[in-house]
C-alpha cells in the first residue's frame, strides 16, 4: 500500500490538522509515514500546501516527487490547481468550492471550479455550508476531511476515531460538530460524485448537493440523485459565489474602510461571472508600473484613475487622466495625478485600458444596487454618464431610469420595466440616430447578476458579514453588444433589520372588537378620553360590552368602570388609551402583562414624531418586545399618535373628533372604501371634503411603534367588505415598504383598487457622498415605483388622491373594457378641453371613433331638439349652451350605449337658462341631477360629470353626487384623473 | 521501545527529555521553534524537573545552558539558524571552555529560506569552532543523534552541535522511541575545577591547543560512527549528508547501482572519502545547504581524474533547498510530470484580517506623506509592511537592526528617521541601540509595535510588552513626555496620525508604543494589560 497526497489550502484554514488525522490513523495502522509541512512566514493567509506519504514500505523523501500524487486535498480552489504537477494522471483531485480571496486579481470563481472540473477525478464540495450546517463554519477542515476519507486507503471508522480523539479535550459538543461535519463531506463527496455519474454537469450537480436536507448529509450514502437536465445558470449565486464576495467586502470592513475601490467592485461582478472588466492593474501607492505589466495592455492607450478613499465623484475631481501607452509618460501621469490630490488619502493609482466609447447621451448605461431601509434591496438602470442625474430628475417617473424593490424580482422582469425606459429605446437602436448596442441577453445576464448580488448582500446579513449598502456601475460602454465597465463604485452599511413578527390576527379584534375598553377618560371634564368614549357610544357601540378603566367610580356615560386593567372580568378585543404619554411604557407593559387585551390604540401624540420624544418612543418599543418575549400572542398595538379608529362593521369610532366638527354620517351605510393614514388629520379632511365617502374604516395609525401600515393594508385588503382602500403614507418602518408592496400585491390581485399617496418627496439619503443609486433611486421614488408595480394607483396630489378615491369608490362595480372616451358638454371650451387633456403621465386615453351608427342615433336626438344645423353628432359632443335636460340625457344614453365608446364625461355648465341648475331647482324630477343619477345607476360603464363653476352651483353638485355618481369641477382634471383611473382598470384588471 | 508520529523537531525534543536535559534554552525562531515548545509542553517542565523558559535571545540562551552545563546538568539550547549569529561568541569560546554535563546544540537551517532572511550553513560555524557535529537525515536518526551528541559531549567533553533543516523540522514521521526502562543512566556531575572555564589569555591558549589536539580523536569518532556509512557499487558515486541522502534514495528507488557515501557526523572522515572517490570515476555531492563537503573535497585544485559534481560544479543549483525532482534531474533520471499552471494568480502571504499592524502602519504612513520618511523595520509579521498596500518597511536585517539603523541614520542628520519594532523583537536585540539613542537623544522616532506577543513564531510569550514595557522605556531614560502610546484601530487614525506627527516633529527621540494584541494571540491581554488603561489604585 502506499498513498501520496497533497494538502492544499490557505493558512489558517487547518490542513494541518487533517494531514495529522490521517497520519495518526495511518501510523496506528502500522503503516510509514511522512508529513512535510510548509508554514511559517506563510501562517497566515499565505498558500500554504503539505506533502503527506502513507507507505507499508520505508518512505524516503519527505516531499513526493514531481508527477507521484495520488490525491490532492484542497480547502480552496485556487490552491487545488496549484500543486498538479505533483499529480499522476489518475490523481483524484478533492477541493472545497469557498474561495478565500485576500488578493486582488482573483479570477472568477465559476472559472476556478471549471478548471478543476476538468480533471478527469475530481470532487467538489462546499465545505464551508455544510460545516455550518453541521453546527460550526469552523469545521470546515473536518468536512474535508470527511469528502476525504472516500479517497483514502484507511479505516474509515478509525479516520472518525481520531478526528473525535482530537477534539475531545474541547468538549462533546464540539466532538459532535467534527463528527457530523465529517460525515456530511463524507456524503456530499459521494453525492457530487454520483450526480456525475448520472450525466450531470459540475454546475447542476452541486446545485443538487447543495439542495440536499442535513437528514440526507447524515445518512452514509447519498439519495439517489436525479438524471439532470442542462440547468439555466445563474438562477442563484453558487455557495461558492457567496462564499468569494463575502470574502471581499470582509477584506475591505477589515482595513477599517466602507468605500470600496474601483477595482474591488470589479472583482465582485467579476467574481460572480457578470460581466468582465477592461483590463486593469492596481498599481499601489510608491509602486512603479512595470513595463512588462503596462505591455500586457491592449490598445495604444491607457486610463490612469486615482484610488483614494476621500475621492467619489472621480471626474469630477480631476482624478482621471488618460495617457498613452508609454511607461515614461503612463509613469509621469501617475505621478502628476498623486500630487495634484496630495492632500487626499491616495492608496494608489487604477490603470485601466482605454476603451472607445462616445459620451454622448444613450450610448452609456448605469446599473446600480442598493439596500434602502423601507424595501430592502432595490435595483436601478437607465441612461449612464455624467447627465445621467439631470436626465433623470428632467424626465418623466420611469422614462429615464427603471427602478424596483429587488427582493421579489426576477431579471426577466425587471427587463421588461427596462424596456419601457428612454434608455432602452436608445440603446436597442429603435430611437432615430441610434444603432443597436447592447444585446438584451446581455443586458438580462446583467441584471440577473446585480439582483443576484442585491438579494443576497444588500440585506442585512447579521454576523455573516458586512452588508453591501451600494453597488454601481457608472457608465457601462459597449463593446460588439457586450457590457464594459468603465467606473464603479459600491460601499458597505449595516441594512435594515426586519423587526420582530407581531401577533398580527389579533388586528381582527381590532377592527371588529366584540368588547372595549376605554382608558384616560375624565370623570370631571370633557378630555381626550372622555371624548372617544361618548364617540364609541354614539357610534352605537353596545355599552354591556364598554368598560372605562376609572378607579372609585361604578360608572361612567354608561360604560362600567373596572378599576385596573387587571381587574376585567374578561378579556376585551380593544383597549383605547388615552392617558398621557408619559405614562404609556407603563401602560403598555400593564397591558400586556395582565393577558386580557387583544388589540390596543395608544393615542397619545409625542412619543417618536417629534424632537426628543425619541427615548419615550424606545420605551414603548422595549416594553412591547419584554412583554412579547417568547410568545406568540398578546395584544397588538395601534399608534402612539393615533387619532383613532372608525370602524363601521365594529360599531364603534374612536377618532376624537367632536361630532360638530365632522358630520360622519353614521346614519347612513357605510360604503366598501377604506382609508388608511399615518396622519389622522388627514382622514378626517378627505372625509370631510368628501362628504358621501362613508368609508367602511378609517384608520389613523400613527407612529406604527408596533402595527405597520403593511399589517393593516394586508388585514383591511383582505376583507370581503373592501373593495377601496386609500393609503397616506409619510414613511414606513424597517423594511415595512417591502412588507407593504407584498401586501399591496395581494390586494390589487383580489381586484381591488388601492390609492397610494407618499409624502417625503425631500431629498432624503442623497447626500453629496451618495451614490447615483441613492440618486436617481431614492427612497421616495422607490416608494412609488414599488407600489405601482404592486398595483397600487399612485397620485401626487391630495386633490388627485381625493379623485381616485372616488372614482374608485364611485365605479368599482362598473366594467372597464377599454380606454376610449366619450365626451359631452355643452360648452365648445370643455370638450376641447377635455381632448387635449386625454394624453398624460401614467395614462393614455383615446377619444372614441364614432360609428355610423351613433351619429345617426345623435343626429336623431339633435334633430329633435333643435340643434340639428347648431351641433355636430359627434364625439366629442359639443352641445351648446342650447341644449335642454332631455337632449343631455338621451344624448348620454347614446354616446354610453355606443359599443365604441368605454366611458363617458358629461361636463354641465350650469350657467345657461335651458337648464334646471339653481339651488331651487336640482332637486326636481326632471333635472338633470335625477336624470343622469338614474342614468348612471343603470350604467355598466364609468361614468362622470363635471361642473366647472362657483358657489352658487354647489347644490348641484352636491344633488348630482347624491346619486352616487363621481363629480369633478373641472373638465380637464376629470379627463386626467379618469385616464389614470381607466388606464389602470384596463392594464391592470383587463 | 514503542512507535510515535513527531515532527523531527519534536524528535529532537523528545530526546533531549529522554537524555535527562535539566534545562531547555531557545528564542522562538522558525524552523526552530517546536524543539522548545514541545519540551515546555512536557510534564517534566511543568513539574519543574526541566526548566524551559524562553531566553531573552540566542545569545543569552547559549550561556543559560553553558551555565547550567556548568553546575552540572545537561542542556539542550537550539534556535534557527541565524540566531546562531547572536549565540557565535558564546558558542565558539564555549569550545574552548568545554563543558561539563552534555550540552547539545540544536541548530536549524532554513535552505530556500522558507521564513528567514538568508541561507546560511551552520556546519560552517561547527567547523570553524572545531566542535562534533551531527546531521540527522530522518525523524528517527533525529532522536537517535541527539541521544548520541549528549553522550558525545561528555565524553570529549566538549559541546555538540545537531544540525537539521527546515523540511525536517516541520516533517512528521515514525520514529522508534526508547521507553523509561530503555532510558540512559545519566550521572550527576561535579562542578568543573575552580577557574578552567576563566578564558583569561594564559588559560585559553592551553584550552585552544587542547582543542586543536582533540580534533583527531573526533574525526576517529565519526569514521566510526554508525552514521557515517560506505557503499561500494558502481563506478557512479554519491556523496549525501543529512537530509539529502532521502532524496537520492526517493529519485534512484534502488537503482542505478551506485556506490554512496553517507556522512550523519562531522568532522568529515578523510578516510572515507577517500575509499569513495579510488572506487568511482565521477561523484555528486548532495548537500542540503552550502557545500562545505564538496569544497573541503575538490578544494582549490580539485581532484585529478575524477569528476567531482555539486553545487559548486553547477550539476545541483547553487542556491535553495534540493529535492527529490532536482536529484532525478542530475542523476539522469527524471520522469514525465504534468506542467504547473503558471498562469496561477499567486498568494503571497499578508497580514491577517484586522491586525494591529495594518493600522499602525496606515497611521504611519498617512503621517509622514508629506515628507520623505526612513522607515526602518525589523523581523516580525509586520515585515510584511513591505508589501503594498502598505509600503512602510524599508528595511529588514536582523532582530534589533531597526533602532540601530535609525541612530545611524539620524546621526548623519537625517530627518524624518523612524523604525518599527515588535515588542518581543524589541526585547532580543531592540534595547541596547534604544539605551544609546535615549542618551544621545536622536532625532528619531521609534515604534514599538506592541501585540503582547511573539506573533509571527506562533504566539510564544514576550518579555517587554504593557506596563512592563513602559518601565523599560522609562529605566532607559526616554524622557517620558516623548513616549505616547497609541490604539492602533481604524476609528482612531485620525488622533493616531496626530500622535505620531508629533513625535516625528519633536527634536529629539520619542518612543510611540502601539499597543493592541495580535488577532491570533491565544492569550487575550486586558487593556490594563496593555497598558492602555490604568490599573485602579490599590486600596491603602
Amino acid at each position: 500500500m502506499k498513498q501520496d497526497i497533497i494538502l492544499a489550502g490557505v493558512g489558517g484554514q487547518g490542513i494541518l490538522t487533517i494531514a495529522e488525522v490521517i497520519s495518526q490513523v495511518a501510523l496506528s495502522q502500522g503503516l510509514q509515514v511522512k508529513q512535510a509541512e510548509t508554514h511559517g512566514m506563510s501562517q497566515r493567509g499565505g498558500a500554504v500546501q503539505s506533502h503527506l506519504r502513507l507507505s507499508d514500505a520505508p518512505i524516503f523523501s519527505d516531499l513526493i516527487p514531481l508527477g507521484s500524487a495520488d490525491l490532492v486535498i484542497a480547502v480552496e480552489p485556487l490552491e487545488a490547481l496549484r500543486y498538479v504537477q505533483y499529480l499522476k494522471p489518475d490523481a483524484m483531485l478533492l477541493t472545497s468550492v469557498g474561495a478565500f480571496v485576500n488578493i486582488g486579481n482573483y479570477p472568477p470563481v465559476e472559472d476556478v471550479l471549471a478548471q478543476v472540473a476538468q480533471w478527469p477525478h475530481h470532487a467538489l464540495i462546499d465545505a464551508d455550508r455544510l460545516a455550518r450546517a453541521a453546527g460550526s463554519g469552523r469545521a470546515a477542515n473536518m468536512v474535508v476531511l470527511g469528502a476525504a476519507s472516500r479517497f483514502l486507503k484507511l479505516d474509515q471508522a478509525a479516520l472518525e476515531q481520531a478526528m473525535a480523539e482530537r477534539f475531545a479535550a474541547k468538549g462533546e459538543r464540539v466532538v459532535e460538530v467534527n463528527r457530523r461535519a465529517f460525515r456530511f463531506g463524507r456524503t456530499a463527496a459521494a453525492a457530487y460524485l454520483l450526480g456525475l455519474d448520472k450525466g450531470g454537469t459540475s454546475v447542476s450537480v452541486r446545485t443538487w448537493v447543495d439542495s440536499l436536507t442535513t437528514e440526507h448529509l447524515a445518512q452514509p450514502e447519498p439519495p439517489d440523485a436525479p438524471y439532470f437536465e442542462p440547468l439555466a445558470s445563474g438562477e442563484q449565486l453558487s455557495g461558492a459565489e457567496i462564499a468569494a464576495v463575502e470574502s471581499t467586502l470582509q477584506n475591505v470592513y477589515d482595513e477599517g474602510r466602507k468605500t470600496l475601490f474601483e477595482h474591488e467592485v470589479y472583482q465582485i461582478i467579476q467574481l460572480v461571472g457578470a460581466i468582465s472588466p477592461p483590463k486593469h492593474i492596481f498599481v499601489p501607492k510608491d509602486e512603479l508600473l512595470s513595463d512588462q505589466a503596462l505591455d500586457s495592455f491592449p490598445g495604444e492607450k491607457v486610463v490612469c484613475k486615482l484610488v483614494a478613499t476621500d475621492v467619489v465623484h472621480k471626474t469630477d475631481a480631476k482624478a482621471v487622466v488618460f495617457a498613452p501607452k508609454r511607461s515614461d509618460l503612463v509613469r509621469g501621469e501617475i505621478d502628476r495625478l498623486m500630487q495634484r490630490h496630495a492632500d487626499k488619502d491616495v492608496r494608489g493609482v487604477l490603470v485601466v485600458e482605454f476603451v472607445e466609447h462616445t459620451h454622448q447621451v444613450g450610448s452609456e448605461l448605469f446599473v446600480g444596487i442598493r439596500a434602502t431601509r423601507e424595501f430592502g434591496p432595490v435595483i436601478a438602470a437607465g441612461l449612464g454618464g455624467v447627465d445621467m442625474e439631470l436626465l433623470a430628475t428632467r424626465m418623466r417617473p420611469g422614462q429615464a431610469v427603471a427602478k424596483s424593490p429587488a427582493a421579489d424580482l426576477k431579471a426577466e422582469e425587471f427587463l421588461e420595466q427596462f424596456k419601457r425606459t428612454v434608455a432602452y429605446e436608445l440603446l436597442s437602436g429603435q430611437a432615430r440616430g441610434h444603432e443597436r448596442s447592447v444585446s438584451d441577453g446581455e443586458l438580462l445576464r446583467c441584471f440577473r447578476a446585480f439582483l443576484l448580488l442585491a438579494q443576497r448582500f444588500c440585506v442585512d446579513r447579521g454576523a455573516d458579514g458586512p452588508d453591501l449598502a451600494e453597488l454601481e456601475i457608472n457608465p457601462f460602454a459597449f463593446r460588439g453588444q457586450r457590457l464594459v465597465p468603465l467606473d464603479g463604485r459600491a460601499r458597505t452599511a449595516p441594512a435594515a433589520r426586519t423587526s420582530a413578527p407581531r401577533p398580527v390576527a389579533n388586528i381582527a379584534a381590532l377592527l371588529e372588537p366584540a368588547s372595549i375598553a376605554v382608558l384616560g377618560a375624565s370623570a370631571t371634564s370633557m378630555n381626550f378620553g372622555r371624548i372617544i368614549l361618548n364617540n364609541v357610544l354614539q357610534a352605537g357601540y353596545d355599552p354591556q360590552h364598554l368598560f372605562a378603566i376609572k378607579d372609585g367610580l361604578r360608572e361612567l356615560d354608561g360604560a362600567r368602570c373596572v378599576a385596573s386593567l387587571a381587574e376585567l372580568p374578561h378579556t376585551v378585543d380593544l383597549l383605547v388609551v388615552a392617558a398621557g404619554a408619559e405614562q404609556l411604557p407603563k401602560i403598555v407593559s400593564d397591558t400586556i402583562a395582565c393577558g386580557k387585551v387583544r388589540s390596543a390604540i395608544l393615542v397619545p401624540g409625542g412619543a417618536g414624531e417629534t424632537e426628543g420624544s425619541a427615548e419615550l418612543a424606545i420605551a414603548v418599543q422595549k416594553a412591547i418586545a419584554q412583554g412579547r418575549a417568547g410568545r406568540d400572542d398578546g395584544p397588538v398595538f395601534l399608534g402612539p399618535n393615533s387619532l383613532g379608529v372608525l370602524s363601521r362593521p365594529g360599531h364603534y369610532d374612536t377618532l376624537f373628533i367632536p361630532a360638530n366638527r365632522l358630520n360622519k354620517h353614521l346614519d347612513q351605510p357605510a360604503r366598501r372604501v377604506a382609508l388608511i393614514s399615518q396622519s389622522g388629520a388627514f382622514i378626517v379632511s378627505r372625509m370631510s371634503n368628501l362628504d358621501n365617502l362613508n368609508p367602511a374604516f378609517a384608520l389613523s395609525i400613527g407612529n406604527q411603534l408596533d402595527l405597520t401600515l403593511a399589517d393593516l393594508t394586508a388585514a383591511v385588503g383582505q376583507r370581503d367588505d373592501i373593495d377601496v382602500v386609500g393609503v397616506y403614507c409619510e414613511g414606513f418602518r424597517d423594511l415595512d415598504g417591502l412588507a407593504f408592496a407584498r401586501a399591496l400585491r395581494e390586494v390589487t390581485r383580489r381586484g381591488k383598487e388601492v390609492i397610494f399617496y407618499k409624502a417625503g418627496r425631500t431629498q432624503a439619503g442623497r447626500t453629496a457622498a451618495a451614490g447615483h443609486t441613492a440618486s436617481v433611486a431614492g427612497d421616495y421614488d422607490v416608494a412609488l415605483a414599488a407600489a405601482e408595480q404592486a398595483g397600487a394607483i399612485v397620485v401626487e396630489t391630495f386633490k388627485e388622491f381625493e379623485q381616485l378615491l372616488e372614482l374608485c369608490a364611485a365605479l368599482h362595480g362598473k366594467s372597464v373594457s377599454g380606454t376610449r372616451l366619450g365626451v359631452m358638454s355643452n360648452a365648445g371650451f370643455e370638450t376641447v378641453g377635455m381632448a387635449d387633456a386625454l394624453v398624460g403621465p401614467r395614462y393614455r386615453l383615446e377619444l372614441a371613433q364614432t360609428g355610423q351608427g351613433t351619429v345617426d342615433d345623435l343626429r336623431a336626438i339633435l334633430a329633435k331638439g333643435g340643434l340639428a344645423n347648431l351641433v355636430n353628432p359627434r364625439n366629442p359632443l359639443d352641445l351648446t349652451p342650447m341644449a335642454s335636460e332631455s337632449v343631455y340625457q338621451a344624448a348620454a344614453q347614446t354616446l354610453l350605449d355606443a359599443s365604441e365608446v368605454d366611458a363617458l364625461v358629461v361636463g354641465i355648465v350650469p350657467l345657461t337658462a335651458a337648464l334646471q341648475t339653481g339651488a331651487e331647482e336640482v332637486g326636481n324630477a326632471t333635472a338633470l341631477p335625477q336624470r343622469l343619477g338614474a342614468l348612471f345607476a343603470a350604467a355598466h360603464k364609468p361614468v362622470v360629470a363635471v361642473v366647472d363653476s362657483g358657489e352658487a352651483y354647489l347644490p348641484l353638485v352636491q344633488q348630482l353626487r347624491s346619486s352616487g355618481m363621481p363629480v369633478f369641477r373641472s373638465a380637464d382634471q376629470a379627463v386626467r384623473s379618469l385616464g389614470r383611473y381607466l388606464t389602470y382598470r384596463a392594464n391592470w384588471q383587463g | 521501545m514503542r512507535y510515535r508520529l513527531l515532527l523531527g523537531d519534536e524528535a529532537i525534543a523528545q530526546a533531549a527529555l529522554d537524555a535527562g536535559i535539566g534545562g531547555a534554552f531557545s528564542y522562538p525562531g522558525t524552523p526552530a521553534t517546536e524543539i522548545f515548545e514541545y519540551i515546555a509542553k512536557n510534564a517534566k517542565a511543568s513539574s519543574g524537573e526541566v526548566s524551559a523558559r524562553w531566553s531573552t535571545n540566542e545569545k543569552v540562551a547559549y550561556e543559560e545552558a553553558l551555565g547550567m552545563s556548568w553546575v552540572g546538568k545537561r542542556s539542550l539550547v537550539s534556535m534557527k539558524h541565524v540566531g546562531l549569529n547572536v549565540a557565535a561568541d558564546p558558542f565558539i569560546n564555549s569550545a574552548l571552555t568545554g563543558v561539563n554535563a552534555g550540552l547539545v546544540l540544536l541548530v536549524a537551517d532554513d535552505p530556500g529560506m522558507h521564513s528567514s532572511q538568508n541561507e546560511q550553513d551552520s556546519r560552517f560555524y561547527g567547523d570553524f569552532a572545531q566542535v562534533p557535529i551531527f546531521e540527522p537525515g530522518n525523524q528517527q536518526e533525529a532522536y537517535d543523534f541527539v541521544l548520541r551528541a549528549f553522550e558525545l559531549s561528555e565524553r570529549r567533553k566538549l559541546p555538540v552541535m545537531v544540525r537539521i533543516v527546515t523540511r525536517l523540522s516541520h516533517s512528521r514521521g515514525n520514529v522508534a522511541v526508547l521507553s523509561e526502562a530503555e532510558l540512559p543512566v545519566v550521572d550527576q556531575r561535579d562542578r568543573p575545577p575552580a577557574c578552567s572555564w576563566t578564558l583569561v589569555p594564559a588559560i585559553a591558549r592551553a584550552r585552544y591547543a587542547a582543542l586543536v589536539q582533540e580534533q583527531t580523536a573526533l574525526i576517529d569518532d565519526a569514521l566510526h560512527s554508525p552514521a557515517n556509512t560506505l557503499h561500494l557499487a558502481g563506478k557512479r558515486g554519491v556523496i549525501t549528508c543529512g537530509i539529502a541522502r532521502n532524496y537520492v534514495l526517493e529519485a534512484t528507488q534502488g537503482n542505478g547501482d551506485l556506490s554512496m557515501l553517507h556522512l550523519g557526523q562531522y568532522p568529515v572522515p578523510a578516510e572515507l572519502v577517500r575509499r569513495l572517490v579510488d572506487h568511482c570515476d565521477d561523484i555528486l555531492v548532495c548537500e542540503d545547504g552550502y557545500p562545505l563537503v564538496e569544497k573541503k573535497l575538490v578544494g582549490l585544485l580539485g581532484v585529478p581524474a575524477k569528476r567531482i559534481r555539486g553545487r559548486l560544479s553547477g550539476d545541483l543549483p547553487a542556491t535553495g533547498e534540493l529535492n527529490p525532482d532536482i536529484m532525478a534531474a542530475a542523476l539522469g533520471m527524471a520522469k514525465e510530470a504534468p506542467q504547473a499552471l503558471t498562469d496561477l494568480a499567486n498568494r503571497p502571504p499578508q497580514l491577517c484580517r484586522g491586525c494591529p499592524h495594518i493600522d499602525s502602519f496606515s497611521a504611519i504612513v498617512q503621517a509622514t506623506q508629506d515628507w520623505n520618511p526612513m522607515l526602518f523595520s525589523d523581523i516580525g509579521c509586520y515585515t510584511l509592511g513591505v508589501a503594498p498596500p502598505y509600503r512602510a518597511v524599508h528595511t529588514c536585517v536582523d532582530m534589533g537592526a531597526s533602532i540601530s539603523m535609525a541612530l545611524g541614520a539620524s546621526r548623519a542628520g537625517a530627518w524624518p528617521v523612524l523604525c518599527t519594532i515588535g515588542d518581543s523583537t524589541f526585547a532580543h536585540s531592540g534595547m541596547t541601540p534604544l539605551l544609546a539613542a535615549a542618551r544621545a537623544d536622536a532625532n528619531m522616532t521609534v515604534v514599538i509595535l506592541d501585540n503582547a506577543t511573539t506573533a509571527m513564531t506562533g504566539d510564544q510569550s514576550s518579555l517587554t510588552t504593557g506596563p512592563g514595557l513602559m518601565q523599560v522605556l522609562h529605566g532607559m531614560g526616554v524622557d517620558p513626555e516623548h513616549i505616547h502610546v497609541i490604539e492602533p484601530l481604524h476609528n482612531r487614525q485620525d488622533e493616531n496620525v496626530a500622535m505620531i506627527r508629533k513625535a516625528v516633529e519633536h527634536k529629539g527621540l520619542s518612543v510611540v508604543v502601539s499597543a493592541r494584541a495580535c488577532v491570533q494571540s491565544k492569550h487575550k491581554p486586558t487593556r490594563i494589560e496593555m497598558g492602555l488603561d490604568k490599573a485602579p489604585a490599590a486600596q491603602a
